[in-house]
């Protein structure tokens, strides 16, 4: 994920913004960069950055690229590699031996070569050896294999638009399949997640955490960070994430056809622990029930909701929901839901450790729970409904 | 009907629940469409409280924080000067929120470890840095014979006494805000208006304690927040009250020293365009600040090329082979004492340990090496350390008599706070603070700055 200071952006028209990904028409300065990188295979750090700096980046800037997708291009080429610490002894040990000597005093080559009879290497081997695991004194490494001008465009990609997102406060999500992973994958990383119904085969869904409700807060961009690569997965999906940028608020665009790189599959399961035992659990038990993850969406007028699984047997359907922080204002509208569908045999099973009262959830059968759901008494409940 | 209220935590947040009063008229508490409840950040359940009690109410149990938890048989209350325990008055007197602000030396810890013993219920103690974490729960321990938890610096463990690092907190306190009673925030005047303020949002905790040596600007924004988070500052000691007495006399000795000619003119031919560009600015805009010049200059790349001379030119000032030389004098000159040398930069910091072989502890050092170097030190096996911001503050060193100032540029505090690290008394000390500067520089023009403000607050700078 890119730092603040790595972000490119292109206006996109008012306060909104893509990202300025590298696509094919950089990808001749991108060649000559992981060349140049390649080249300096064996140098420190620090020589490594002045040569980029005094030599490189005007050479890439003769191309036409513009100076932060260099910048950036050179933070995925860093990482890309392994940095070594050449020293003949450990530094850390010269630094143990040699702080001591020197505290009782001597000149200099005195006191370096007292210490290198005490570790067995020259004087020299100690003075250049004692910070040579500073980071800017370790030396590249050639990464294994050296990764194509295509495969550092795509890692800048996700970089950008990770970064960005690792700045966004809430965004905005349309995705027109798949959308159960992404709604157990969004509740899974802790994100209050909202869905609408839009357009025709679009779910909405709105994303950020408790403390957005109050304030501006990016609290929440690791999160949204590490949920964009399931998004990418997905056949279609647009995304406005509202970011705060250099102080002001703006909009960024991404979507479908960006050129971001695929690096996850769609997950199939993405659970609580609590969600992932009770399954285990069912599966062990002897039972005509079957378990069936991918539910029936809810609708209370535009509004959608994505029960945790139900039970089925024969014609038989009993959602479950596993519940949160929920209120009765939110089991009434789910009510609405299931009777919209016609459905209306839902198991709300309550955590006993959130000290919720169940007065809410009045008209649904509770199941209280500490740390497991019993699959034995879910199974007894769920049997009384269906009979 | 009495109102009757039901706060529950979720992710750094309350869910409130009331009858018999407009939930909406409580403090801070919001209708969040999201989950079609109530909510309100966890900081503000202690107000929420009072306005239900206020109205006659009940608040249902358990509260989002604990009442009980700690065995007040497990600790050994510490002995507190006059001053300290007149802070500690004034802070329960406040009820329970506040800042202390306590020159560098002055036992702001024990103060704390007082506060907590006193509560004796589950606290939460925030430290800017790694060093300080390890130092607070070393300091504990003498104390409180339970077991002490620490989140940061590569550990989980979470005790009904933690202590955090900021960042850590900021991460884990949507999780872990219900379950301490009490904060301490160490160095307080670094968690500013910043992010990092998060954390003490999301924590339900009614009692907390602000520690400073230097309290932030009364009129700034970061302070009005602190104050919303905190308290108001409570007790205000200042190193004047102190000195002689509690913390050891100082005196401050300035070194001037001069670039070489070649050092002069790479610092010109660097300083220059921006020295040009500025003069314009400020012929332009005779109001504008150093905010507004960056952000000026920002937008050109003729006025970034000139920021980044600027940028070589102070870096060249900070730490010029002459500054190199007056440190290796005067460590060579105090071999019999403790000194500390404080450089600008990280880099600086490297080359003057590689220049005079004396340990460095900066943000890279591994906590292991660290602990190991502030041993050694302890023990006299070494008798200089450098650093660069790391041993700005907190870290105790009781017997270090010397104060290099090589170079700096975060300003009065910063200074306040590195000559607080020689001040620990100890029978018949004086401390000395050398100033070096380089004449003629931006280094030189920043000193100047900083003694002006400093003057007023202690008369040793005069």
């Amino acid at each position: 994920m890119f730092p603040a200071a790595l972000l490119s952006l292109e206006p996109a028209g008012g306060n909104t913004f893509v990202p300025r990904y590298l696509r094919s028409r950089d990808e001749v300065w991108v060649r000559r960069a992981t060349s140049e990188m390649t080249d300096l295979t064996g140098m420190p750090r620090a020589h490594v950055d002045d040569a980029w700096a005094c030599r490189v980046e005007p050479a890439l800037r003769s191309f036409g690229a513009p100076r932060i997708a260099i910048l950036g291009v050179k933070h995925v080429l860093d990482r890309a590699c392994t940095w070594r610490v050449e020293a003949r002894v450990d530094p850390r040990r010269i630094r143990d031996a040699l702080f001591p000597i020197a505290a009782r005093g001597g000149e200099r080559a005195e006191i370096l070569a007292c210490a290198s009879a005490a570790l067995g290497v020259s004087p020299l081997d100690v003075d250049t050896g004692l910070f040579a695991d500073r980071a800017g004194a370790r030396v590249r490494a050639a990464a294994s294999p050296e990764p194509t001008p295509s495969e550092v465009m795509l890692s800048y990609n996700l970089a950008l638009v990770q970064g960005v997102l690792l700045r966004a406060e809430r965004i905005r999500l349309d995705v027109s399949e798949s959308v159960r992973p992404v709604v157990r994958y969004a509740k899974l990383r802790g994100l209050l997640a909202s869905f609408d119904a839009v357009e025709e085969g679009w779910t909405r869904m709105h994303a950020s955490g408790p403390l957005s409700l109050f304030r501006n807060t990016l609290k929440y961009g690791h999160a949204l960070a590490g949920f964009f690569p399931t998004l990418t997965a997905t056949p279609r999906y647009r995304l406005d994430a509202l970011c705060r940028l250099e102080g002001r608020g703006v909009v960024v665009r991404i979507a479908t056809g960006d050129p971001i790189p695929r690096t996850h599959a769609l997950p199939r399961e993405h659970d609580s622990a609590v969600e992932r035992a009770l399954a285990r659990d069912l599966r062990r038990l002897s039972t005509t029930w079957s378990l069936e993850r991918e539910t029936t969406v809810l609708r209370a007028g535009t509004k959608l909701f994505f029960p945790d699984f139900a039970l089925v047997r024969g014609q038989t359907r009993v959602l479950v929901e596993v519940v949160g922080y929920y209120t009765k204002e939110y089991l009434a509208q789910k009510k609405l839901a299931l009777k919209g569908v016609g459905a209306d045999r839902i198991i709300v099973c309550l955590d006993d450790a959130l000290d919720c009262g169940d007065e809410g959830f009045a008209d649904a059968t509770v199941l209280r729970f500490r740390r497991r759901i019993d699959a034995a008494r879910l199974l007894a409940v769920a049997d009384s409904m269906g009979s | 009907m009495p109102p009757h209220a039901q706060l529950r935590f979720d992710r750094g947040t309350l869910c409130v629940d009331c009858t018999g009063t407009r939930i909406d008229e409580l403090p801070n508490v919001l209708w969040d469409e999201r989950t079609l409840g109530y909510r309100a950040p966890a900081h503000a359940g202690v107000a929420i409280l009072e306005r239900i009690a206020a109205l006659g109410g009940t608040t249902a149990r358990p509260l989002p924080w604990p009442e009980t938890g700690i065995d007040s048989a497990q600790w050994t209350t510490p002995a507190l000067r006059d001053y300290q325990a007149t802070a500690l008055g004034a802070w329960n007197a406040f009820g329970r929120r506040g800042v202390v602000v306590l020159p560098t030396g002055g036992g702001k810890t024990r103060i704390a470890v007082a506060a907590i013993a006193q509560a004796a219920l589950p606290t939460a103690v925030l430290c800017p840095t790694r060093v300080l974490v390890e130092q607070w729960s070393r300091e504990l321990a003498r104390w409180y014979a339970g077991p002490i938890g620490i989140v940061g610096d590569g550990e989980s463990r979470i005790e009904a006494l933690t202590v955090f690092t900021y960042e850590s907190a900021y991460r884990r306190m949507d999780t872990l805000g219900d379950r301490f009673a009490l904060v301490v925030v160490d160095e307080v005047h670094n968690m500013g208006g910043g992010t990092r303020t998060e954390a003490l949002e999301m924590m339900a905790a009614p009692m907390r304690l602000g520690l400073t040596a230097t309290a932030l600007d009364a009129e700034g924004a970061a302070a009005a927040r602190l104050g919303a988070l905190i308290g108001p500052v409570v007790c205000d000691v200042s190193l004047d009250d102190l000195l002689g007495t509690h913390l050891a006399d100082f005196g401050v000795v300035r070194v001037s020293v001069r670039l070489s000619p070649s050092e002069e003119r790479a610092y010109e031919a660097a300083y220059a365009p921006f020295g040009e560009l500025r003069r314009a600015f400020a012929r332009a805009h005779p109001q504008a600040d150093w905010v507004d010049l960056q952000r000026a200059l920002g937008s050109s790349a003729a006025g970034l090329a000139a920021l980044r001379g600027f940028q070589r030119a102070a870096a060249l000032a900070s730490l010029p082979e002459a500054k190199r030389h007056q440190v290796t004098r005067l460590l060579s000159e105090h071999r019999d004492d403790k000194a500390l040398v404080f450089a600008a930069t990280v880099d600086d910091a490297y080359t003057l340990a590689h220049d005079n072989l004396i340990p460095v502890i900066t943000a890279e050092t591994s906590r292991a090496e660290r602990a190991h170097l502030l041993s050694l030190y302890r023990d006299g096996a070494v008798r200089a350390l450098v650093s660069a911001r790391v041993l700005n503050e907190g870290i105790d060193v009781p017997d270090a008599r010397i104060a290099i100032l090589a170079g700096g540029s975060l300003g009065v505090r910063e200074v306040v706070q590195r000559v607080g690290r020689v001040l620990r008394p100890s029978p018949g000390k004086r401390a000395l603070v050398y100033e070096l500067t380089t004449s003629g520089t931006i280094d030189d023009r920043r000193a100047e700055a900083r003694r002006r403000l400093l003057v007023p607050r202690c008369a040793a700078f005069a």
